[in-house]
């Protein structure tokens, strides 16, 4: 078998998805025995021309990670698309939207605000902000557009696989890479390197019962170490996110926070989380329960911390 | 007996004007059984809610004959506000001026002096002269609102002149706003006269919130049912017996005198059934050194009305059909040699009672507040 | 079972257009309706009827399943609640699954709520857009049977629970009559004679009491009471628990020497506080079981630690002390609930001088003083032992007021006419009945009032007022004097009397709740339990198999509430003669491959159908348990649950179709 063309790209993310490859440890020597990477901006000298170069279909997998936000992610997002056989939205971003979609709580108009005005840390008088075209005397400079909304890969370009995780779990990749070398491809559409059960099926803490007086949040806890945390009261939205990390989260005594994405049947992860949250409260008074309710800190950035773009319930 | 056509207009007007639940009524009579007017002068609640469940000629006499005591509606089975029916029904038939002759002179000083009693404006605060009465402002934690029965009444202003002895003896941090003060309107509002209840309302309202008034004390279980009942809110209502119960209860406010005498308690309708304060007068006058307390039969919940809400302090009442005369009555009887009110319609009436029965030596009256100022 | 992924491509839909009479076809165009039908997807054929529930249109559905081989029915008609059944057992009939139908409700939802008729149109295609949407997605479903136990449990040992047990004991049914009193005979134990023909409550309540503690098929338990129940219809399992009685009925002759004997003195409860009973003791006279209780709390021996007077005179021994309480489990198919009424206590009206003066009564005390076994063997006598000369009878007495129950108790009017005749009857006492409205609607009733007219009882149209004992003149002083008005004559009544009875409204047991949640019935308004249909249900609950007889459902007469025993005993009958009893198949079933074992349904479930399988870490099902609410279904985060017949595809299609004009 010809080895295979590999290719990765970062999109609007933080790198951590580029790490977790090379988390695979001793796996990464795997890959480049079976694979060549033609393009990886971050681990390997490349250049865009080189991609625009490339035949479509020449690269038989892209992993592509982060979400789409400027005019330059989705450009590339199409560029490779177009070249590569095989697409992989690769980590929560590409997936679903992942931390950077809370931006679409807001519009650009208030980012650029946010960003080059209000904050303390910022030096600048002017009031400048930046511009997709600049004239300078050497010329015009350009920069990508910033869009209003962020996007998942998916509502870019086709994208045949999903390998969620914020990054993904480095045993799962591995396990991708393993399916990969065999060949045996499951049916395109499909999210691999995760569980079709939520990840309470890998959560090593009791359970006993689930009725809850009091939600804190998680600094605010006396945790037992041992128990259901959201028996204890601290969101954990585990039960409405797949499974797969192996609880990495829960281990280290925090809360799960629902990168591994919505549950196959699911259809909105946040509703779940929520009406699962919403269904243990121990109380039928009304005002008990709004209290208890309101005790839940940031429920947007708790029930949807990386899925907003995949959101079917408009708040 | 003449065939009588039920005229509905008239009842769809009633219902529309505040008698909404006109029609819930039963017929059952526990109102009229339960009024302390049927057995002096024959009215019949019942009777009067029939006439106006068919629009009939007559409802337009009994309507005046209620005082707004409330003791029925505690009763009724039906749970219908009565009040609320009896007002509406005043506010049907009084539009034009077909008020009685007296309550037209009480609108008039209300509309041109803000004041049921014909006082002018320019004296309302007269009676503080002289007197350490701070000016309510940011500094001050309560207003005190003063009736204008204590601003114009002779007899009343005593009670005033009592309060401010009272209320600086405990410390309270009090004052009060020496001008633009009107009417709380609460029996303009019971004699159906809703638009000018609405001006009354509105000026006193302002001036609290202009006066970024958070906590008010009233003198007259009237103003404080109307600012906690009727008024927009946004501020804290005491009625005074509340106050001095605190005070006294915290120590603020020591009864340090002795009083060797039989007091018994009148439960003015709109502290009590109204508002439900009926233990801290009580424990004000239990707190009194040596003083023997005793009930009336008729206490609490079950109190006799003095006759003099819902407009009827102007009315004229004849002879033998005065409310406060058995009530005085009532006092005397137990023995109690001072007969303790909370409210200055009740305080007015029962004065007279005493003049009426020659009763001037055997029973004195007087405010609570004046009676807490002879023993601290 | 799994669920269907994917939409099939090929149904053969029939969709029938019920007119209802006018009901329906006079808002909704039908003939449109129908020619808007025919052209959904998947639609083989439309037809319209008259009266679709009749004989020849359940004809017509049939006929059309065989001739056009449909794979689904609609039926646009009345409310599911009407007819579902009758147009489920069509298709069944014809060969087609029951839950291959589905009912569009055109008339409650549409048709009697919509004016407009361009409107009312539009709603009936959308209605049955969303029926077809949905039908693609309909699967057959299996009905299941299981067996019914013969045995029943009867709650309560009032009248009505007595009536039940009798005669399901008389059908060869094996009867737990469990009551938590000492004795059985309940509130009609206590009352005198009985309105409206006046026989005496005891001589036809106990002979009725005796054969039940005869009866070779009944297991009285009495001083027991339900501490928990499981299992469903059929098959329902109850831990009942003796109560210590103190007393080992076995060896107990029921001499009654004990009682003589024990120096203890307490108000009676069963005379209404008017008499006294000892510690140990039977609630009265003909009591059934005849052997008596100790009253742990106030006995000496309890408190002291010596006494043990009944011990000492108690020949056969059967006194012990140290008896425990003792649970004991009972399989049971079937259910009956008649745990009667609570008398409401008239404390809450204090104008009416209920514990103030003692000459105040309530109608139960009344009744045991009346009763010729009672405190005073039957004399009406004032506290101080005089005969009254006057006495007022207060009707409505926290009855049809908003202030405490807005219900009329419906006895009280027949009552307080019998207390006037056997007052009238025994003493010479002019009586004075304070009423509101005279309800005397039952068999022989209204001609009681007119003997009772005839009798001169003076009857005063109005609601007492009050009751004081200020006298305001002499010949006032030392009676009670009712104020109110007689709103006929227009007259304020001030009416001095020696004695006033009340007519205390009727109330749930105070317990009604707790009972309720344990037997998983609910309660209506008022606190009652509720009937799964006021009229054609009325002593079914929303619980198969579990029934409900007498006061409990609502205040009742004692020929209502026989009635209505034997009514639950012929559910009952019906039930266990059958044998078999369908289970709802629109149970809700877990997906293996899904669930993770969070736990969070198995808190919410309200029929406790839902336990966790420790070995495969994931929540089950017992279908035999599940009512099919979807409670767990729609909580369930994974959507590893789903609810068979309302699956999540079938919901969103439905919507869908409901919403989206193309389909």
């Amino acid at each position: 078998m010809a080895k295979l063309k590999i290719a990765k790209y970062w999109a609007d993310g933080c790198g951590g998805c580029d790490v977790s490859l090379l988390d695979t440890d001793a796996k990464i020597l795997e890959v480049a025995a079976i694979a060549d990477i033609v393009f990886w901006p971050i681990a390997v000298d490349g250049k865009y021309s080189d991609l625009e170069a490339a035949k479509p279909g020449e690269i038989d997998i892209t992993f592509f990670n982060g979400a789409i936000h400027t005019a330059e992610h989705e450009h590339i997002a199409q560029l490779m698309r177009e070249k590569s056989k095989i697409m992989v939205a690769y980590g929560s971003c590409a997936c679903m939207g992942g931390i950077p979609s809370l931006a679409n709580t807001t519009d650009r108009e208030s980012i650029f605000e946010t960003v080059y005005h209000l904050a303390p840390s910022n030096d600048n008088p002017r009031g400048v902000e930046p511009q997709t075209r600049t004239k300078v005397p050497e010329g015009v400079l350009s920069l990508p557009m910033l869009y209003e909304r962020v996007k998942r890969l998916d509502e870019c370009v086709e994208v045949d696989y999903y390998l969620p995780g914020c990054p993904p779990f480095y045993k799962r990749v591995a396990d991708v890479i393993d399916v990969i070398a065999s060949g045996k491809l499951p049916p395109k559409g499909s999210v691999v390197g995760a569980k079709d059960k939520a990840l309470c099926e890998e959560c090593p803490r009791e359970r006993h019962e689930k009725k809850v007086k009091e939600f804190k949040r998680p600094q605010f806890a006396q945790d037992d170490g041992k128990t259901c945390l959201l028996e204890q009261g601290i969101v954990c939205v585990g039960v409405a996110t797949r499974g797969g990390c192996e609880a990495r989260c829960i281990n280290a005594n925090m809360p799960c926070r629902g990168c591994y994405g919505l549950l196959p049947e699911a259809m909105d992860q946040g509703a779940s989380a929520l009406s699962a949250v919403a269904s243990i409260i121990d109380s039928n008074d009304p005002k008990e329960i709004e209290k208890v309710v309101n005790q839940i800190a940031d429920p947007l950035g708790t029930f949807y911390r990386f899925g907003l773009p995949q959101q079917r319930v408009r708040i | 007996m003449q065939a009588v056509t039920p005229y509905l207009e008239v009842t769809d007007a009633i219902m529309e004007a505040g008698g909404e639940k006109l029609k819930t009524c039963l017929q059952c009579g526990a109102c009229t059984g339960s009024c302390p007017w049927a057995p002096v002068n024959g009215f019949s609640v019942r009777s009067m809610i029939r006439l106006s469940q068919f629009g009939l000629e007559g409802i337009e006499k009994m309507m005046w004959e209620c005082s707004t005591c409330k003791q029925c509606e505690v009763r009724c089975p039906q749970g219908l506000p009565i009040i609320d029916v009896v007002k509406a029904a005043r506010t049907v038939f009084s539009q034009g001026g077909l008020l009685p002759g007296p309550l037209r002179n009480v609108v008039g000083s209300l509309v041109s002096k803000g004041c049921p009693w014909g006082g002018e404006k320019e004296v309302r605060y007269d009676w503080m002269a002289g007197r350490p009465v701070p000016d309510f402002g940011p500094d001050k934690e309560n207003l005190y609102f003063t009736c204008c029965t204590y601003a114009y009444d002779p007899r009343n202003r005593k009670v005033g002149e009592a309060t401010v002895e009272v209320l600086n003896k405990a410390g309270l941090s009090w004052g009060v706003v020496k001008t633009g003060e009107v009417c709380c309107g609460e029996a303009v509002n019971k004699m159906g006269e809703t638009e000018l209840f609405g001006k009354l309302k509105d000026t006193n309202h302002k001036l609290f919130v202009d006066h970024k008034a958070t906590s008010i004390i009233t003198g007259s279980p009237h103003c404080y049912h109307t600012f906690t009942k009727e008024y927009p809110g946004g501020y804290k209502v005491r009625h005074i017996s509340q106050v001095l119960a605190d005070a006294v209860d915290s120590g603020k406010l020591k009864l340090s005198k002795s009083l060797l005498k039989k007091i018994t308690f009148h439960d003015p309708c709109y502290l009590g059934r109204h508002n439900g304060i009926y233990d801290e007068p009580r424990a004000v006058l239990k707190a009194i050194p040596d003083a023997e307390f005793v009930e009336m039969p008729r206490n609490r919940e079950d109190s006799l009305c003095c006759g003099g809400g819902g407009g009827k302090i102007w009315m004229e009442v004849p002879a033998g059909e005065r409310l406060s005369d058995f009530r005085v009555q009532e006092a005397i009887d137990t023995g109690a040699q001072i007969l303790v009110v909370d409210c200055p319609y009740c305080l007015t009436n029962f004065e007279d009672s005493r003049k009426v029965l020659n009763a001037e030596d055997k029973i004195q009256v007087m405010d609570l507040v004046e009676l807490v100022k002879t023993v601290i | 079972m799994a669920k269907i992924t994917k939409k099939p491509d090929k149904e053969k839909i029939g969709v029938f257009l019920c007119h209802c009479g006018t009901n329906i076809a006079g808002v909704v165009d039908i003939p449109a309706l129908a020619g808007y039908t025919r052209d959904l997807p998947g639609v083989e054929m439309v037809d319209e009827y008259k009266f679709m529930c009749s004989q020849p249109g359940q004809d017509l559905i049939k006929d059309s399943i065989k001739k056009h081989k449909l794979t689904k029915v609609i039926v646009a008609a009345c409310s599911p609640l009407m007819h579902e059944n009758t147009f489920r057992k069509a298709c069944e009939e014809a060969g087609l699954n029951r839950y291959c139908f589905i009912m569009v409700n055109n008339r409650e939802h549409n048709s009697w709520v919509t004016e407009d008729k361009a409107l009312a149109l539009q709603k009936a295609k959308d209605l049955i857009r969303g029926a077809v949407a949905r039908a693609f997605w309909l699967e057959p479903l299996e009905v299941k049977e299981v067996g019914v136990n013969p045995n029943v449990l009867i709650l309560g040992g009032g009248i009505a629970g007595i009536q039940a047990a009798l005669d399901l004991a008389e059908s060869g049914r094996t009867v737990y009559l469990v009551e938590r009193e000492q004795s059985i005979g309940g509130n009609m134990a206590k009352f005198d004679k009985t309105f409206p023909t006046l026989d005496c409550a005891a001589c036809i309540l106990t002979p009725k009491m005796v054969s039940v503690g005869q009866h070779p098929n009944i297991k009285l338990w009495n001083y027991a009471e339900v501490d928990e129940v499981s299992g469903f219809v059929g098959n329902f399992k109850v831990k009942v628990r003796h109560k210590a009685t103190s007393v080992n009925f076995e060896k107990c002759t029921g001499c009654g020497i004990c009682q003589e004997k024990c120096p203890v003195k307490r108000p009676s409860e069963f005379d209404e506080g008017l008499g006294n009973r000892k510690a140990i003791y039977t609630l009265f006279a003909q009591a059934v079981p005849n052997k008596p209780v100790i009253d742990r709390v106030n006995c000496t021996y309890y408190i002291k630690g010596k006494c043990k007077v009944c011990e000492k005179f108690c020949e056969p021994k059967a006194i012990d002390f140290e008896m425990k309480d003792s649970v004991e489990e009972i399989e049971v198919g079937s259910i009956i609930l008649a745990t009667g009424f609570h008398l409401w206590e008239a404390g809450q009206m204090p104008e009416l001088g209920m514990g103030k003066y003692p000459n105040v009564l309530t109608s139960l005390q009344f009744e045991r003083m009346s009763n010729s076994s009672g405190p005073t063997l039957g004399k009406i006598l004032l506290k101080d032992g005089r005969e009254p000369e006057s006495v007022a009878i207060l009707h409505c007495t926290g009855s049809r007021d908003v202030n405490y129950h807005e219900y009329c108790s419906r006895v009280c009017c027949m009552y307080a006419l019998k207390f006037a005749h056997l007052i009238k009857e025994k003493t010479k006492a002019h009586v004075y009945n304070f009423y509101i409205d005279m309800r005397c609607f039952g068999k022989g009733y209204e001609e009681f009032y007119h003997r009772l007219l005839e009798e001169n009882v003076t009857f005063i149209r109005g609601k007492a007022a009050s009751v004081t004992d200020r006298a305001e003149n002499e010949s006032e002083s030392g009676k009670l004097i009712v104020m109110g008005e007689d709103t006929l004559s227009q007259k304020l009544l001030r009416l001095p009397v020696d004695m006033v009875i009340l007519t205390n409204a009727i109330e749930p047991q105070l317990d009604a709740q707790e009972v309720a949640r344990k037997f998983k019935i609910s309660c209506a308004g008022g606190g009652f339990f509720l009937e799964k249909h006021p009229k054609l249900a009325p002593v079914a609950t929303a619980s198969d198999g579990v029934f409900i007889a007498g006061a409990c459902q609502s205040p009742k007469d004692i020929p209502d509430t026989v009635a209505q025993g034997q009514a639950a005993a012929s559910a009952v009958f019906a039930l266990t003669q059958r044998g078999k009893v369908e289970l709802e198949a629109t149970t809700a079933i877990v997906d293996e491959e899904l669930c993770s074992g969070c736990e969070i349904c198995l808190s919410l479930c309200p029929y406790q159908a839902i336990s966790h399988n420790a070995e495969k870490k994931i929540s089950a099902i017992n279908d035999a348990l599940c009512k099919g609410c979807g409670t767990c279904a729609a909580a369930c985060p994974s959507k590893a649950i789903f609810a068979r017949h309302y699956t999540n595809q079938q919901i969103l299609a439905e919507l869908e179709g409901v919403l989206n004009e193309r389909i």
